[in-house]
């Protein structure tokens, strides 16, 4: 039952907001999830700031709602302090790629086993309509009157380099495919980064119809990591075709089993105040 | 009463640091207290740098500018200020009789050093056994070096014999050795930094232990990483510290904040160095007071603890762990380069009666909240993976957690917050938030690393007493106005540009002290310095 992960906070995103739809592929993945056997104790959400933030208030189960950019290394604490959580980040574009684009950078190569979901709109829109590093040439937003002069870079082709173990596109138009997703993410062991196309109705109105006319299905992961980057630098955020689906997966140890991580807690620990108070001269 | 200090002074890579330790465990076998004062620069090899090892058959704490012996490795004399030393104790490698080394001893720099050290113990009539047994220490292949050192006792000639007390065998701890120790001792599981000088050292001390003690010590990409990696993982249920210098922490600030807000326990050791900016990396200063008193945007309770020596960093450390956990807040251990890296000699080692406690709530109900409203304000904590929802919060939130904007719960809450002060202020009362020596009517105040210098110039200064402020958040008003208000003469000492103690003793008592022994060139006071200053003042 999905309700069991609503809560009765009031839903703040705009009327008719796409996030809904990305909402209850959200809660449908986890009860999914409890399913398949998960105690649903151990989901855990973190949440960057502006509109992906929100959905730490609208899910019903433990979060931690940090700073903006900062989703990402909160994350990956939770799992360092107890590998048995199932931790999914939820940011945006503007935390994702702009603020925080380090820690990307830093995870994908570390490979904690988490999934972050990058809720891409191409614009900071709680603030109120400003470029991301992920909007294209020309765009007219508040703070870029005579159209932005910047091209965008291609995040998903920066996290497979830095050694992504698990990069994936969806779109929220096809809720399906973002539920299958997102299950997949959860099963891979390592880091595992979807981004998720969300159309802003209220300033972007006309990527809804871009995204259905442009996109298309991709069935399978690329056989290496080449192919894939062939395939994630086919669409350079601008213009031409959109291809969605898991285009990269690869078996790897993820950082608890390299660092031999465990549930801190259960830990009960003897201080050696003996060998502490050995003669140090 | 016997104080003496020696100089060893040469090029970066030389193994000053080494052969300045060696000496010190010689002379802490021997039975004397010992601190040892390591002055280098920002580089790796070349350059100037040195050693002071300062001893004495009576406690110590600091170290002293004039030399009675000196072991000069550099023979460019850059900056050397030969008017400091009596000048025929000067050793150096000229003191080898080529005739008389033998040909299985390899006459590089460290047989040198080696060399120079047993030629140093043999002027003194030092026995060979103790520095012997320093080598067997710090060296896997110690019978060469051993070798070098009897060849230097023998080649010296006795000049003056020192007394030894053996079975006075002392600890020889540095702060950064304090700092570890009070971690482990309250439970540490996870240490997170970026290297940064002078903090760096308690990165590399716990990298070293962690598996034998079953802890994580890792290294994030930059503070700010570092800093919400850590509350991610104190939020999950680990006992953690991140550790960084004053350029670090200003990367942290804003998560600072969010632990004040999300009442994430955590705790920040803080190790200043000579600011502003990249400043002197590698020297001393005081000057992050303020900086971490009042950093993160937004008010909320914190706890600024200040240590001002090794003992006291095992005690402050163990504090700061049972504040931040007990009360769900963030704790900073002040520190600094002078504290961190130098040698104090300790009788022994202690534990304050703290048992390290994660503070978790055995079995949260079913009505749990994260955030219930108490009347301590202190609201039991649970975590993710246990039988209630663990929710933090950056935005305010009520007491489930949730967001929220609504003004009364925005008041409650920071009500709520700030209740935790008089608890806080309560605990801490009974923990000593200020410490102090000597008698008399006049009053030296400081914090911090100043401690030592300070107490050793005590013995020259009739009629002063000295008190030192460790705990800076809650601020100990009582304590000290009443120091103040007792006192004829009040002089501050600090190791600032500007008095940063005094401005918050000003802002929390009242109190105006306008004598002030201010030192900001990257050096720690010595005692003798204190001393000649606190008489121009009078």
């Amino acid at each position: 039952m999905i309700s069991e992960f609503d809560t009765s906070q009031i839903n703040t995103w705009c009327p008719s907001c796409l996030n809904n739809i990305a909402l209850r592929s959200v809660k449908k993945s986890f009860v999914a999830l409890v399913k398949d056997g998960l105690n649903k104790r151990k989901l855990t959400v973190v949440a960057d700031i502006g509109c992906a933030g929100k959905f730490f208030d609208y899910l019903n189960v433990n979060g931690f709602y940090g700073l903006h950019g900062r989703a990402l290394p909160t994350a990956f604490g939770v799992k360092m302090a107890n590998p048995e959580l199932k931790v999914f980040a939820f940011l945006g574009d503007g935390g994702a790629y702009a603020e925080g684009l380090n820690h990307l950078v830093h995870l994908s190569r570390l490979n904690p086993d988490l999934t972050a979901l990058v809720f891409n709109n191409r614009i900071f829109a709680l603030t109120i309509n400003q470029v991301t590093p992920v909007t294209e040439y020309g765009y007219r937003g508040s703070t870029t009157p005579e159209g932005s002069a910047d091209h965008p870079y291609n995040p998903l082709s920066v996290a497979l380099s830095a050694g992504a173990s698990f990069v994936a596109r969806v779109s929220v138009l096809n809720p399906e495919m973002m539920e299958s997703v997102i299950k997949k993410a959860s099963q891979h062991q390592g880091f595992s980064l979807i981004e998720v196309l969300q159309p802003c109705l209220t300033f972007r109105p006309d990527d809804r119809i871009q995204l259905q006319k442009q996109s298309y299905l991709i069935n399978k992961p690329a056989s290496s990591q080449a192919a894939a980057q062939k395939i994630i630098r086919s669409w350079n955020y601008e213009s031409g075709r959109i291809p969605l689906g898991v285009f990269y997966q690869q078996k790897r140890p993820t950082w608890e089993e390299r660092h031999q991580i465990q549930n801190w807690r259960r830990l009960k620990r003897k201080i050696g105040y003996q060998s502490l108070n050995q003669k140090r001269s | 009463m016997i104080r003496k200090s020696v100089l060893i002074r040469g090029r970066a890579g030389q193994g000053i640091n080494f052969t300045a330790t060696l000496l010190g465990q010689m002379l802490s076998f021997a039975g004397y207290y010992v601190f040892i004062y390591r002055d280098y620069a920002s580089l790796i090899r070349g350059g100037h740098n040195f050693n002071i090892v300062t001893f004495s058959d009576q406690p110590l704490y600091s170290h002293d500018e004039k030399f009675e012996a000196v072991i000069n490795l550099d023979r460019s004399n850059q900056d050397f200020r030969k008017d400091l030393v009596r000048k025929d104790l000067v050793l150096d490698e000229k003191k080898v009789n080529q005739d008389e080394w033998p040909k299985d001893i390899p006459q590089n720099q460290y047989q040198i050093n080696n060399f120079l050290l047993g030629y140093l113990a043999g002027c003194w009539g030092l026995p060979t056994k103790f520095l012997t047994q320093s080598l067997r220490k710090e060296l896997k292949l110690w019978q060469l070096a051993a070798a070098a050192v009897k060849l230097g006792i023998r080649q010296s000639v006795l000049r003056e014999k020192l007394p030894i007390y053996p079975s006075h065998e002392r600890h020889l701890l540095t702060g950064t050795n304090g700092i570890v120790i009070g971690s482990i001792a309250s439970g540490l599981d996870v240490y997170l930094s970026y290297p940064m000088t002078p903090a760096t050292g308690v990165l590399i001390e716990l990298a070293n232990q962690a598996k034998q003690r079953k802890m994580l010590v890792a290294q994030i990409e930059d503070e700010i990483g570092v800093i919400n990696t850590a509350l991610g993982a104190s939020y999950g249920g680990a006992m953690t510290m991140v550790g960084t210098s004053g350029g670090g922490f200003a990367l942290m600030t804003e998560a600072m904040s969010l632990a004040g807000m999300a009442e994430i326990p955590l705790v920040i050791y803080l190790s200043q160095r000579t600011g502003p900016s990249t400043g002197v990396p590698t020297y001393n200063a005081q000057g992050d007071l303020n900086f971490a008193r009042f950093a993160g945007h937004g008010e909320f309770p914190r706890v600024l603890v200040a240590p001002g020596d090794p003992q006291e960093a095992i005690d402050r450390t163990m504090e700061a762990f049972y504040l931040a956990y007990r009360y769900r807040v963030p704790a900073i251990v002040l520190s600094d380069k002078h504290l961190g890296e130098s040698y104090y000699s300790l009788d022994q080692i202690t534990f304050p009666r703290i048992k390290p406690d994660r503070f978790i709530v055995e079995r949260p109900g079913a009505n749990y909240e994260n955030y219930a409203l108490t009347a301590s304000g202190v609201s039991p904590r649970a975590v993710p993976g246990q039988r209630a929802w663990a929710r933090a919060n950056s935005y305010e939130h009520g007491p489930d957690g949730f967001t929220v904007e609504d003004s009364q719960m925005v008041k409650k809450m920071n009500d709520k917050r700030f209740r935790k002060e008089s608890g806080l202020a309560k605990k801490i009362s009974n923990w000593q938030p200020v410490r102090s020596w000597g008698r008399g009517r006049n009053l030296i105040i400081g914090w911090g690393s100043t401690q030592g210098a300070i107490r050793d110039s005590l013995s020259e200064l009739r009629g002063w007493q000295f008190l030192q402020v460790s705990y800076l958040a809650p601020f100990p008003r009582v304590e000290v106005k009443k120091a103040i208000d007792r006192a004829e003469r009040v002089v501050l000492v600090e190791n600032n540009a500007t008095g940063l103690l005094g401005q918050l003793i000003a802002l929390e008592t009242g109190c105006l002290i306008k004598d002030k022994i201010l030192k900001y060139d990257g050096r720690p006071f010595t005692s003798h310095e204190i001393i000649n200053q606190i008489k121009r003042i009078l």
